[in-house]
């Protein structure tokens, strides 16, 4: 079953069109489609595998396109400088591989690398950028650290703050909650909603945890089998159907007693629900 | 400006005069200052110290300023370049290309119309072969990857010294194995005006471009994906530094010989003391090589008398346990855990 969107969004920022994207030499991914529409968090979800990170890389310009094109408002992004990329989008991947002695602060303070110019040092813009940044993802006390001393939570919000530094009204985020205890993979996807609806950034992030893309995500994409399987928001995307195919669970959807809002409940075992 | 470099400055004229100092015949501090005043508008001095110092040391001092720098700085390149903490400037294989010139000159004569210049020449000619040579097996394999840069420069590297072992081998002259030897260790007992400026230069240049382009260099350092995001055109960043160390290095090896440790263990220092960022590390990096090169060739002077030791003889015995010290440092990670 396939639900896609067909509706042409005026206020498209990032779009997919006819995207392939290659894993190495594989062809992980081919006729990916869609719009991100300006102010929106849309959540990429899908199996292990499915090449949710690759797709964010290509649609964040790191990795080029197999086949197809990305449109940043419109423009092939090819053809957009790679300054002038990293101005307009913001990515945040899901491991950075060395670990790195730079302090908190100067790992923060890349973020302005594509708004700096040779020569110059930090200026005041920058150094507002970093420290705005440090305290939405409640970094502060951090700053004089070395990278290398934080806990693996602290360096996931380290690195979503050098995103936020850049200052990009797109922002891709791949798994930011991994590695974070409960408290702050709530409160980073609330400040991920907050930055969508006060700042006017529009998010694009993958998310392992289903409940979570349900709670926060105003669209949720699905990624099955090479291609796009699903899109829409999460109550018609989120359901036993859908996530019985791309996942192989069997889901079940409750009402939180105190919200009233919708939750996913999984099981593996057909005889567990069906005795 | 960070306080290391404002204290590095004032050092760094201090070791000139002081180094110059030193040699077959000590001369005193003031003998030095006045000779050098002599030769800025001051009462001028006896010619014989004006020699010594003018023509004889000082371009020597200065030289081994210009090559520590160099060293230092391409060190801190290639490292950022591989990101790899044992990359030293020699990884690019441009010096065993630089010793197969060399090593051509000296037992096959080849370049001998060009007289003094003929040991540099032929070292140039082979360290911008060689680079060349790296430059496009690595590219046609996959690009200027880390790993890629790392397998193919050591890898051309054991065949270059090969080639350079078997013309040593093959030579009909006894003094060649030794001359070569001599060269490869690194020595500026060469040192003239006329060599300085070339060198000086091309590490002014080099180290220009490195400091522009010091915020690229972080992003790249943490990681090619990072870079890439930021902005960074990672593959032309890439071959901007291999060109820029390649012409550095081939630069310095030929007025200098393959001194060795500098470039490994400089850069190293530098982050150590003023933390990973290029704008804060790349000028204690060169100050810090300058000065330690210019005590390192004292020393070679002076140590065993009259003969002078080869500079990479000096370098290893200081550089080795100043290295497994770094290496000791717990908080110190760069390119990788500990």
């Amino acid at each position: 079953m396939t639900i896609t969107e067909s509706r042409v969004a005026t206020t498209s920022v990032l779009a997919a069109s006819g995207l392939a994207c290659n894993a190495g030499k594989r062809t992980v991914l081919s006729d990916i489609d869609f719009d991100v529409r300006a102010g929106e968090v849309l959540g990429l979800i899908g199996s292990n595998g499915t090449g949710k990170s690759t797709l964010l890389r290509v649609l964040a310009g790191v990795r080029p396109a197999a086949a197809g094109q990305v449109l940043l408002k419109g423009r092939p992004l090819s053809s957009v400088s790679s300054r002038e990329r990293a101005r307009q989008i913001a990515f945040v991947a899901q491991e950075e591989a060395a670990p790195s002695d730079l302090l908190v602060s100067e790992m923060v303070a890349l973020g302005r690398v594509p708004h700096a110019r040779a020569w110059g040092g930090i200026d005041e813009a920058s150094r507002l950028a970093v420290a705005n940044a440090l305290r939405l993802v409640d970094l502060e006390y951090a700053v004089q650290q070395s990278m290398d001393r934080l806990s693996g939570g602290e360096r996931r919000r380290a690195l979503l703050a050098r995103g936020l530094a850049q200052e990009a009204p797109v922002l891709l985020l791949d798994e930011p909650t991994n590695h974070l205890d409960i408290k702050h993979q709530l409160a980073l996807m609330r400040l991920v909603r907050r930055l969508c609806q006060t700042l006017d950034r529009t998010v694009v992030v993958a998310l392992h945890d289903l409940d979570l893309a349900a709670t926060f995500c105003d669209r949720i994409a699905v990624l099955h089998d090479g291609g796009l399987f699903a899109l829409g928001s999460p109550d018609e995307v989120l359901t036993p159907s859908v996530l019985h195919d791309a996942f192989g669970v069997l889901a079940t959807r409750v009402r939180h007693p105190l919200t009233g809002r919708t939750h996913l409940l999984f099981s593996h075992d057909e005889r567990e629900i069906h005795p | 400006m960070p306080v290391l470099v404002t204290v590095l400055l004032p050092l760094t004229g201090l070791t000139v005069v002081l180094a110059t100092g030193f040699g077959a015949e000590p001369l005193p501090v003031h003998v030095v200052v006045d000779a050098l005043r002599g030769r800025f508008g001051g009462a001028p001095v006896d010619t014989a110290y004006d020699t010594i110092v003018w023509d004889i040391r000082l371009p020597r001092t200065l030289l081994g300023l210009v090559v520590g720098a160099g060293l230092a700085v391409a060190g801190a390149a290639v490292q950022t370049l591989v990101r790899n903490p044992l990359a030293d400037p020699y990884l690019l294989g441009v010096s065993s290309g630089a010793s197969v010139g060399a090593t051509a000159v000296i037992t096959l004569g080849v370049l001998s119309s060009a007289g003094l210049w003929a040991l540099s020449l032929g070292a140039l000619t082979g360290a911008l072969l060689a680079s060349v040579l790296v430059f496009g097996i690595a590219m046609l394999q996959g690009g200027l990857t880390p790993l890629r840069l790392v397998l193919t420069g050591t890898v051309l590297s054991a065949a270059f010294s090969s080639v350079a072992s078997f013309l040593v081998f093959k030579s009909a002259e006894p003094q060649a194995a030794q001359s070569v030897l001599f060269w490869l260790l690194g020595s500026l007992s060469g040192a003239t005006w006329e060599m300085l400026w070339l060198p000086t230069a091309t590490l002014a240049t080099s180290f220009v471009l490195l400091m522009a382009a010091s915020g690229w260099l972080d992003a790249l350092a943490v990681g090619p994906d990072t870079a890439a995001a930021l902005g960074v055109p990672v593959p032309a960043l890439r071959t901007g530094l291999f060109v820029l160390t390649a012409v550095l290095v081939g630069v310095l090896v030929a007025v200098a010989g393959g001194i060795g440790f500098v470039g490994l263990v400089l850069p190293h220092l530098s982050r150590l003391l003023v933390g990973p960022r290029h704008r804060a590390s790349l000028p204690v990096a060169a100050l810090a090589g300058g000065i330690f090169l210019v005590w390192v060739d004292v020393a070679a002077r002076i140590a065993v008398r009259p003969t002078e030791i080869p500079l990479s003889v000096v370098t290893g015995l200081i550089g080795a346990p100043v290295f497994l010290i770094l290496l000791g440092r717990r908080t110190y990670r760069f390119g990788g855990e500990s």
